[in-house]
């Protein structure tokens, strides 16, 4: 009777000492806590994806975090800056080119991840780092010789916006010994006469962002007389391949995300910004390659089934 | 011109048709012009808006052999007569009209094109880009509307047939069927009404449907039957008083005449328009009456005049005596709506009245004369009597001649009163009872100092037959108290009361203060002649009763009914 007395007794205690630990416990829990403010361009599915991934990772990792979510579509940029200053979190993600530009331009002392922007962007603050979501120049190469293996010449219209990229393909082609004819645009108004000029002495064409160029009755006009042409034409998203490109190279959204989670661990964890590369889409599983068998087939092309298989996503089955 | 039914119809009908077709028609052209145009409108939008998508791009880059093959495209079109396309500055990649002449109307689009906003190249990956548009040409199309007008042209032909024949088969049928359906019912009331109008009540309607037109027809045809009726009724009424015996009249509350019947006419030698509406007192004198009973309705309501005779004035202003009758005749509300007068000629009654009255005086006089024959006859027999007794030396004898005299002048006296009577039938019971007492106290020489006469007697007359009987009794009674019940120098009263009874009896006492009638007799057996015979005469001749009342002196009562 005794012995259950005092084992009563000893339980009283310990709940009494358990209970006095919760707040101590909570206040320890809540330090380690990661603070996190997403900034969204527009609340658009591709960033929402992006984010998911982002999110995954961090559930993958059990890393806690508190996040805050912030539309520039819904709330004014310099109500959600003071908010964010406010708040002061860990870091900051960027999901889009309009929120890393107001990311880049308003916050300087809190880390900055970007993400959904296409590469080669300069920005002002060295406390920058992120996800591009333009493949590398190289790695579309590589594709258009796995899935063209017979493209020698490849043709590129690019404006003076798209100089970068241009540069970019033009090392990439030289390195690859393909041989790239290109021709410089003010505006879409002359693609018809310098898609004119390359067609016939190119073996397929490779779009690059620009929106100087490409705009609806461009493309159009791309897509038509490419298949008219029997030109492959790689466009710049599965929409292209869907529209009447050969095939389009892409990042994939969600694994862009997971990569941006990657990057946020590290400076939660006391990595510098600045020390951090930002990442390519270069690994397989972070780019979608997209094909138009219709297309495909219009043109003469056989794509082997290893390919297809390959691809994410395949139209005109 | 008179239009019959079946035409008013008919021309309502084409009236209604025509107006409901013309604006049917308006409506159908303006709806149907509509539809052409909204059609034509549609095609040349959809044309348009592919000619403005197709040449987009052949305006953006100036492609004029694009342009020109996609303008032939559309001016092969059909109803397209005219094609421009132009830049914004003015200046035209193709023009080209056709020949075709006739009224164009003219279409304009521009040529958009949409361009990314540059800059945000990322944008244009994910497809989120916001485009901007801009007008780079116009394309300008010429439209004929001529076969567009030969349509409407088509159309309107088709709704002025359709309308005419519309109008014309429902016109037709209409007809038909107005003809059939109300034409013959109406023609038949129509003929039922003209023979009605003729008089002759004796064609019916024949129905034919249980509408609105049987129901006409049947209604018509029980006012036939209750024409025929009342008609057949009238006429009788008319027959019943143009026949009656009596005069008939009738007068307006105004009192002027309204209606006669022709007995009255024949009666006073007026023709029916010689009297009717002419005033009552040109043939009737008592015509104030009725003139009270207008000026006041509850006196008329009650007053009737029965069986009045008076006077008729005659055309000849002769005056007929009639036996006259009147009533007021009202209205259902209660109103006076004339007079009801009856008359009947009486001239021949009052001149058989008249010869009746001649004859019953003559009659009375002869009676009279009878009478006084009688009462002359039985006074010479009372002097043959008296005379007898002269010569007679037993004086019970002379005392029974005596007293005949006395029986014989109690009738005599009636006779002689009926002779001096104006009623040759009733005897004045108390003159003649005053008569016949003073005749017994002279002949029995009885002084009034000595017996003193009281008479009670009511002023009754009797009739003859019992008025012998009665004047004999008393006669017996006072003969006997006048010889007997006052001997020496007994003096007394004699008393005679008459009266009627409330039971119609007449009631005789006669009474005497004398010294009475022997305990002893019974006067119903007393061997005399005189109570022999007062007993038999109350008994048996006037079937009355008589009784003896034990008093002073001698007491009779006696009750009989007159003798009719």
């Amino acid at each position: 009777m005794f012995i259950i007395y005092k084992n009563l007794r000893s339980l009283w205690h310990c709940g009494w000492i358990l209970i006095l630990l919760i707040p101590f416990c909570t206040w320890c829990f809540a330090s380690t806590q990661a603070k996190i403010a997403v900034i969204f361009s527009s609340d658009i599915d591709p960033y929402q994806q992006s984010f998911k991934g982002f999110k995954a990772f961090f559930a993958e990792e059990s890393t806690n975090s508190l996040v805050s979510e912030y539309y520039l579509e819904r709330q004014p940029p310099g109500l959600i800056i003071r908010q964010i200053l406010t708040e002061n979190p860990n870091l900051v993600l960027a999901i889009g080119p309009q929120a890393t530009m107001l990311a880049d331009k308003e916050i300087n002392k809190i880390p900055l991840i970007f993400s959904m922007i296409l590469s080669y962007r300069e920005f002002n603050n060295s406390n920058f780092t992120g996800v591009y979501l333009d493949v590398p120049a190289r790695i579309k190469l590589e594709y258009i010789k796995k899935i063209l293996p017979d493209t020698e010449r490849i043709g590129v219209i690019y404006s003076s916006t798209s100089d970068p990229v241009f540069n970019k393909i033009l090392i990439e082609c030289n390195e690859m010994k393909y041989k790239l004819i290109s021709r410089k645009v003010n505006s879409g108004k002359e693609f018809k006469d310098a898609f004119k000029d390359i067609s016939e002495v190119i073996d397929s064409f490779l779009m690059i962002p620009d929106t100087r160029v490409y705009f609806s009755q461009s493309v159009k006009y791309l897509l038509l007389e490419g298949i008219r042409k029997k030109l492959p034409v790689i466009g710049l998203s599965s929409s292209y391949t869907k529209a009447g490109a050969f095939a389009s190279l892409e990042s994939d959204y969600y694994e862009s995300g997971k990569k941006a989670g990657t990057i946020a661990l590290r400076i939660i964890n006391g990595t510098k910004p600045i020390s951090i590369e930002p990442i390519e889409p270069i690994e397989p599983d972070h780019i979608k390659l997209s094909i138009n068998l219709l297309v495909a087939e219009r043109l003469g092309i056989l794509i082997p089934s290893h390919i297809i298989e390959e691809s994410s996503e395949v139209f005109g089955k | 011109m008179i239009l019959g039914i079946n035409r008013k119809v008919i021309l309502l009908t084409f009236s209604i048709i025509l107006v409901f077709g013309f604006a049917l028609g308006y409506y159908i052209i303006r709806y149907q012009t509509r539809i052409l145009k909204l059609e034509l409108d549609e095609r040349i939008n959809v044309l348009m808006d592919n000619l403005s998508t197709i040449s987009e791009y052949p305006v953006l880059i100036r492609d004029k052999e694009s342009i020109t093959r996609l303008t032939k495209g559309v001016m092969s079109q059909k109803d397209i007569v005219f094609c421009r396309v132009e830049d914004m500055s003015g200046d035209f990649f193709y023009e080209e009209s056709s020949e075709d002449a006739g009224p164009v109307s003219k279409h304009s689009t521009t040529i958009v094109v949409k361009n990314y906003i540059e800059g945000i190249d990322e944008d244009l990956i994910l497809g989120t880009s916001k485009e901007v548009t801009e007008i780079i040409g116009m394309i300008h199309l010429g439209v004929s509307h001529s076969s567009l007008n030969r349509k409407l042209h088509n159309v309107k032909m088709v709704m002025a047939v359709t309308i005419i024949i519309t109008i014309f088969t429902t016109c037709l049928t209409i007809y038909i069927l107005l003809k059939r359906i109300l034409g013959r019912p109406i023609y038949q009331l129509v003929k039922a009404t003209e023979n009605i109008s003729k008089g002759n009540l004796k064609n019916k309607v024949p129905i034919g449907s249980k509408d609105e037109i049987g129901v006409l027809a049947a209604s018509f045809n029980r006012m036939i039957d209750n024409l025929l009726e009342t008609t057949v009724s009238k006429d009788y009424v008319e027959n019943i008083l143009n026949n009656m015996r009596e005069s008939l009249l009738v007068i307006s509350p105004s009192g002027l005449i309204s209606t006669v019947n022709q007995n009255i006419l024949e009666l006073l030698g007026y023709t029916e328009d010689e009297i009717v509406n002419k005033p009552v007192d040109m043939i009737f004198e008592e015509a104030k009456d009725f003139i009270k009973w207008r000026d006041d309705v509850s006196l008329a309501k009650r007053a009737t005049i029965r069986n009045r005779e008076t006077f008729y004035i005659t055309k000849d202003s002769n005056k007929i005596p009639v036996l006259f009758s009147a009533s007021v005749m009202l209205d259902p509300e209660g109103s006076i709506q004339g007079i009801i007068c009856v008359a009947v000629d009486i001239t021949e009654r009052k001149r058989s009245e008249s010869r009746m009255q001649d004859s019953l005086r003559e009659k009375e006089v002869l009676l009279k004369e009878v009478h006084h024959r009688v009462k002359n006859n039985l006074q010479v027999v009372i002097s043959l009597l008296s005379l007898q007794s002269q010569y007679v030396k037993d004086q019970n004898a002379i005392q029974m001649l005596q007293e005949c005299q006395d029986r014989v002048n109690s009738i005599a006296i009636i006779h002689e009163k009926i002779y001096h009577s104006k009623d040759l039938s009733k005897i004045k019971l108390k003159e003649y009872v005053e008569d016949l007492a003073n005749n017994l106290f002279v002949s029995y020489k009885i002084s009034t100092g000595k017996v003193r006469l009281k008479l009670d007697i009511e002023n009754i007359s009797l009739g003859i037959d019992t008025s012998i009987p009665c004047g004999l009794i008393i006669n017996e009674l006072m003969s006997n108290s006048l010889k007997y019940a006052f001997p020496g120098n007994r003096a007394g009263e004699v008393e005679i009361i008459i009266h009627k009874m409330s039971n119609g009896e007449i009631g005789f006492i006669f009474s005497d203060n004398g010294i009475g009638l022997s305990d002893m007799i019974d006067f119903k057996d007393s061997p005399g002649f005189g109570f022999r015979m007062i007993v038999d005469l109350v008994e048996f001749k006037l079937m009355g009763e008589i009784k003896q009342i034990q008093d002073k002196g001698t007491k009779f009562e006696i009750r009989f009914k007159e003798i009719v």
